[in-house]
């Protein structure tokens, strides 16, 4: 961004600070989903397995894509 | 998090129930924990990371065996750990202890409210959000094993430093994951297309080279580890000859470090200057080429320009005005059909006109501009040659020096030196096998990458095979742009923090450091200390011990920046005290004093647990307004004093004993000062 554009989106930001937001796209939404999961693995259950957290995410994704498709 | 008390109890030395308060003023953040060589700093320091996290530092020896030997053969055998510490305003207390006559141990945790204990379930999952796993050991610290950290060829570590404080873990696991999952889907489609002739052998060969992928990323792991763990197994060889009691295999084992550190860096110019070689080809090579060719042409337009064979000595402007006006420049009138008109009119034919003037110029310029750049490229190759035969050749007066040095090193007559040689050698050799196996390994995964790619494009390019196989090979599409997209931010991450670190780092050695040196980091995160000039210096081990704890600090600075982040792609900061064992080693009175000066502002709240020879004198004076709260770790003796001397230690006023003989049992005895 050039210094100009900067400003420019300075002064959109005071009347609306939502321009500030970063878009987020539908891959950075599954990316979220999967990294929820992994923490609530990693940290909460070591009990668990690998395969169970990867089934898991497997569920996730294959619900949250065929209900996108 | 603020550490507010720690209850050993029978863990290694420390022999019964035992407690410190921790310092958790402000202005006197400081515990300081005197402790001579064996009276249990080390131990101390691994008590509260196993409390928490039921992990030791990797220089805890035997950690099997942590039940006291004093309570072995006693009725009662608790070995046990608690810790209370603050966090968000609330009290909490963490204990682990181990089961009696088992390896394994039960951790639970407890909220203190009022006098009330209430146990807090998923224990283990509060304690990874208040303080992760990973970013503990930068605030739990074994200072002895702080020079690994920012060594010449310690790049992975400091890599691997920064991914865990910015919490990296969920995001790999999630690549790792992602991964594997592909993996069966490759093989579901692989079966689907098992009757599709034209395609099944392309799915099949996609499936495999995705199996391979995975396993060969996973033996590149292995070998980086293993790579990594030999390179720390070489360090405390390193320090063994460092401590060894036999002066020449000292002087001896000490240069060659520095030889080979000077080597190392030599070498690393020497990649540097080969891949300016690599580039400068590839950029301009095409003109040395091209010269000769440029020659001739350049000579031709000038010898054909001179004889007035090109461009044409007739204009088309002049000819067409000729014909327009009728007469020739002698006067001869040109009529229609005359021959004299005939003759004029096919000048056009030949006649130079506008374009061809630019033309020609154009193709002079750039011949000459060949010329020119062959010219510039053969001067500048000329310049990088001459750099790489002169690194050639100090490369190899320094490996001559090194393998005298190693010679003579070998040849010292004693069986413990003999010993320790042959273990550097096979040490050294194991290695140079690692490197070479991730090398060939990395070169497998290269080859796998470009197979995979090749069967993706015929498998788009063979049709809409079945439906599922089509929808299938979707889904590992998106897999793979979560892949990519998840490697991408983490890598934008890293080299944002990477610079951010070197920010910090040099912040504080320009305020610390005697020399006007400062850190930069290159594309593999090795560490370089270089001068005003860019020119990278050999560090000192005092120098060397400086900058690791500076990089520390720096990390547990970007952990306490970061303590408000979301958490939703990383693990998100935290603010925790920095507990520290041993950490002025090799600093002189100078350094000691910067370290002291920086070390209590690094955190919210400071435990040193120091020798007497590392505290004495000018660590005792920068620290002594800062400690909130000191402890003296007694050695008991069963052995009688006999003609020992007196092992006491000065502080303030007060003398203290730090040995103590004819006691029932050896252990180890907190004492408060007072």
């Amino acid at each position: 961004m050039t210094v100009d554009e900067i400003k420019e989106l300075l002064r959109k930001a005071k009347d609306d600070p939502s321009v500030l937001e970063v878009e987020t796209d539908a891959i950075d939404k599954l990316l979220a989903g999967v990294v929820r999961i992994e923490k609530k693995h990693l940290y909460g259950m070591e009990a668990q397995s690998g395969k169970k957290r990867r089934e898991e995410i497997l569920e996730f994704l294959e619900a949250q894509i065929a209900g996108g498709s | 998090m603020l550490l507010k008390s720690l209850e050993i109890e029978n863990f290694r030395q420390f022999l019964g129930k035992q407690r410190i308060d921790f310092a958790t003023d402000p202005d006197r953040n400081v515990t300081l924990i005197h402790g001579e060589n064996g009276t249990g700093k080390t131990t101390l320091l691994n008590a509260i990371l196993w409390c928490f996290f039921d992990d030791f530092t990797a220089n805890f020896q035997r950690p099997d065996e942590i039940l006291c030997k004093g309570v072995r053969n006693a009725r009662t055998n608790d070995c046990k750990v608690a810790v209370s510490f603050e966090h968000d305003d609330k009290t909490y207390l963490a204990s682990r202890h181990l089961v009696p006559g088992s390896r394994t141990t039960r951790f639970k945790l407890f909220r203190l409210d009022r006098g009330n204990h209430t146990e807090v379930p998923n224990a283990t999952s509060l304690i990874n959000s208040i303080l992760p796993k990973d970013m503990s050991r930068y605030f739990f610290f074994h200072g002895e094993g702080i020079s690994s950290i920012s060594d010449l060829k310690g790049g992975e570590k400091f890599r691997r430093a920064i991914r865990d404080i910015l919490g990296f873990t969920f995001a790999e696991s999630a690549i790792s994951d992602l991964q594997q999952i592909k993996l069966v889907y490759a093989k579901r489609v692989a079966e689907l297309l098992r009757e599709d002739e034209a395609l099944r052998d392309t799915a099949q060969q996609k499936a495999a080279a995705e199996e391979e992928l995975l396993r060969l990323r996973q033996q590149l792991e292995a070998l980086t580890s293993l790579v990594q763990s030999l390179d720390e197994e070489k360090r405390r060889l390193d320090d063994r000859f460092a401590n060894s009691k036999n002066a020449d295999a000292k002087m001896l084992k000490t240069e060659i470090n520095r030889i080979s550190r000077v080597e190392d860096d030599l070498l690393r110019q020497h990649r540097e200057a080969s891949a300016e070689r690599q580039g400068l080809v590839a950029r301009y090579g095409w003109s040395a080429f091209g010269v000769g060719l440029a020659k001739l042409g350049l000579d031709f337009i000038d010898e054909a320009t001179m004889t007035g064979r090109i461009p044409s000595p007739f204009q088309e402007t002049f000819v067409a005005d000729l014909l327009g006006s009728g007469q020739c420049v002698c006067g001869r009138p040109l009529h229609e059909g005359s021959l004299e008109r005939a003759r004029i009119a096919a000048l056009i034919e030949t006649a130079t006109t506008a374009a061809i003037s630019q033309r020609l110029m154009r193709a002079r310029s750039a011949a000459a501009n060949i010329k020119g750049r062959a010219q510039e490229f053969l001067d500048e190759l000329k310049k990088i040659e001459s750099r790489r035969k002169h690194l050639d050749d100090k490369i190899g007066e320094e490996e001559i020096r090194r393998t005298e040095l190693e010679g003579r090193l070998s040849g010292i007559d004693e069986a413990e030196i003999k010993a320790m040689v042959e273990q550097l050698s096979a040490l050294t050799r194991r290695v140079a096998a690692a490197h070479e196996e991730r090398g060939r390994c990395a070169a497998r995964i290269d080859d796998q990458n470009q197979i995979l790619d090749r069967c993706k494009r015929e498998l788009l390019r063979g049709g809409p095979g079945s439906a599922q196989a089509n929808k299938l090979n979707a889904f590992q599409a998106v897999l793979d742009s979560m892949i990519k997209r998840c490697q991408s931010r983490l890598e934008d991450l890293e080299k944002n923090a990477k610079k951010s670190i070197a920010l910090s780092v040099n912040k504080m050695l320009k305020e610390f450091s005697r020399k006007d040196y400062s850190i930069r980091v290159d594309s593999t995160f090795e560490f370089h200390l270089v001068t005003e000039a860019g020119e990278i210096v050999a560090r000192s081990n005092g120098e060397n011990l400086l900058l690791n704890l500076s990089f520390v600090s720096a990390l547990i600075e970007m952990a306490r920046n970061r303590e408000k982040a979301s958490g939703e792609f990383l693990v998100q900061g935290t603010v925790a005290p920095f507990v520290i064992d041993a950490p002025f080693g090799e600093l002189d009175e100078q350094y000691k004093a910067v370290t002291v000066e920086f070390l209590p502002r690094t955190a919210k709240q400071l435990v040193l647990l120091l020798s007497s020879s590392h505290w004495k004198g000018t660590v005792d004076e920068a620290l002594r307004d800062r400690i909130g709260s000191e402890y003296i770790l007694v050695s008991h003796q069963k052995v009688e004093q006999g003609s020992k001397p007196d092992d006491k230690i000065k502080i303030g006023k007060r003398m203290y004993a730090q040995s103590i003989y004819g006691q029932a049992n050896d252990c180890t005895q907190i004492v408060e000062v007072a």
